[in-house]
């Protein structure tokens, strides 16, 4: 993942504006309007506080962001044991509705590593609009 | 509809109910009908420092110990409207209690004035691009680092303390006068309701951003010129607001046991 940029969070609701900040700084790399970066840095920490509350026992919480290809993909993984994911409470929940409604696509998966994630993609300004 | 539950009211203060209690001090009934009339405004202003791991209950306190001591100094004949006097002292007694925490809520100078800047700027570059600018688009209009852009935004998040009687648009009105009544077609909003009871309980202009963000599907900056704020603005609505939908829906300590019991 040469162009991905990571850092791991300890579970603490306190520190989700490191993940905030992190991704309006690499966000502002990308040709995204300022709305459209306010949306992707609320539905990252509505991602994971919602991976905080829906799974507890949460050991850290990583923020891996990636903008190949001019869109900007945010992935936060929680490191938690658990055998149901997406659980079928998150997608019934509000905060689905609001992180669905901020991003263009989110989904709930595992990653890579198998841990429970929530992935979000927000498309950057097409040329044309540039 | 659901716009009847109780909370869901305005935020305001009647300003001639109230000055008419002021000519029956100090009887004590008085008194105490201007602080239940002030009551929706001392939780509204409380709810605007939440989420920054104080208790709201224990800012609704705080807000009304600035209350009585608004109604102690108030003086009618000054011409002064009490909402106005009330929210100020409010407002003061609420920063004094995270400053005494020794928290900062201090913006530096420096990104105040870019944030004023930005908020000045952003109408103008909008309409010539007829979208919201991007973050580098925006440093280049103002001749500084992208990095500034991205602190300025930051900060302005940071300051969600701004006063109820700054003005917020040109021909002088506040935040206090946008908060208007609730939009007849917010009848969608009833299923989110359902799932977070809070939403009935939020002032109806944090109700209307978060309808025309989430069921129009308006940008920021589209929300900002209907309701006459700044971009900047709407998004420390937003991010507020969000906030505190989510810690109405965390478990408390009623929902704590049961919802993480079985083993």
């Amino acid at each position: 993942m040469p162009n991905t940029v990571i850092v791991t969070i300890p579970p603490d609701p306190a520190l989700l504006h490191v993940l905030r900040q992190l991704t309006v700084g690499v966000a502002a790399r990308l040709p995204l309007t300022i709305d459209d970066v306010d949306d992707i840095r609320l539905a990252v920490d509505e991602a994971a506080s919602a991976l905080l509350t829906q799974l507890p026992g949460s050991s850290a919480i990583e923020l891996a962001l990636d903008t190949d290809d001019g869109t900007m993909r945010a992935t936060v993984s929680s490191e938690v044991q658990t055998a149901e994911w997406p659980t079928p409470f998150l997608l019934e929940s509000l905060q689905w509705k609001i992180i669905t409604g901020l991003v263009d696509a989110a989904t709930a998966e595992r990653d890579g590593s198998d841990r429970p994630a929530i992935m979000l993609v927000k498309h950057a300004l097409p040329a044309s609009d540039r | 509809m659901t716009t009847g539950a109780p909370g869901s009211g305005s935020t305001r203060i009647d300003d001639s109910v109230v000055l008419a209690l002021f000519e029956r001090l100090p009887d004590a009934d008085a008194k105490e009908s201007i602080v239940a009339q002030s009551q929706p405004l001392a939780e509204y202003l409380a709810r605007r420092f939440a989420g920054r791991g104080e208790p709201l209950d224990d800012l609704i306190q705080v807000a009304n110990i600035g209350l009585l001591g608004a109604i102690d100094r108030f003086d009618p004949s000054r011409g002064v409207q009490f909402s106005t006097y009330a929210a100020a002292t409010m407002v003061g007694e609420l920063k004094r209690h995270f400053r005494d925490k020794g928290w900062t809520i201090r913006v530096p100078r420096r990104l105040q004035e870019l944030g004023l800047r930005i908020n000045r700027l952003l109408p103008v570059i909008s309409q010539d691009l007829g979208r919201s600018p991007t973050i580098a688009e925006l440093a280049t209009r103002l001749e500084v680092e992208e990095e500034e852009v991205i602190e300025a935004m930051e900060a302005a998040q940071a300051y969600s303390t701004t006063s109820l009687d700054a003005p917020i648009n040109e021909d002088g009105g506040t935040a206090i006068d946008t908060i208007g009544d609730v939009d007849p077609s917010m009848e969608r909003l009833d299923e989110w309701e359902s799932m977070a009871p809070a939403i009935r309980d939020l002032p109806s202009r944090e109700r209307r951003v978060l309808y025309l963000r989430f069921f129009v599907g308006r940008t920021q900056s589209e929300i900002a010129e209907e309701i006459g704020v700044s971009q900047m603005h709407v998004s420390r609505i937003l991010a507020q607001t969000l906030r505190t939908l989510r810690d109405s829906l965390e478990p408390s300590d009623s929902g704590r046991g049961g919802a993480q019991g079985s083993p």
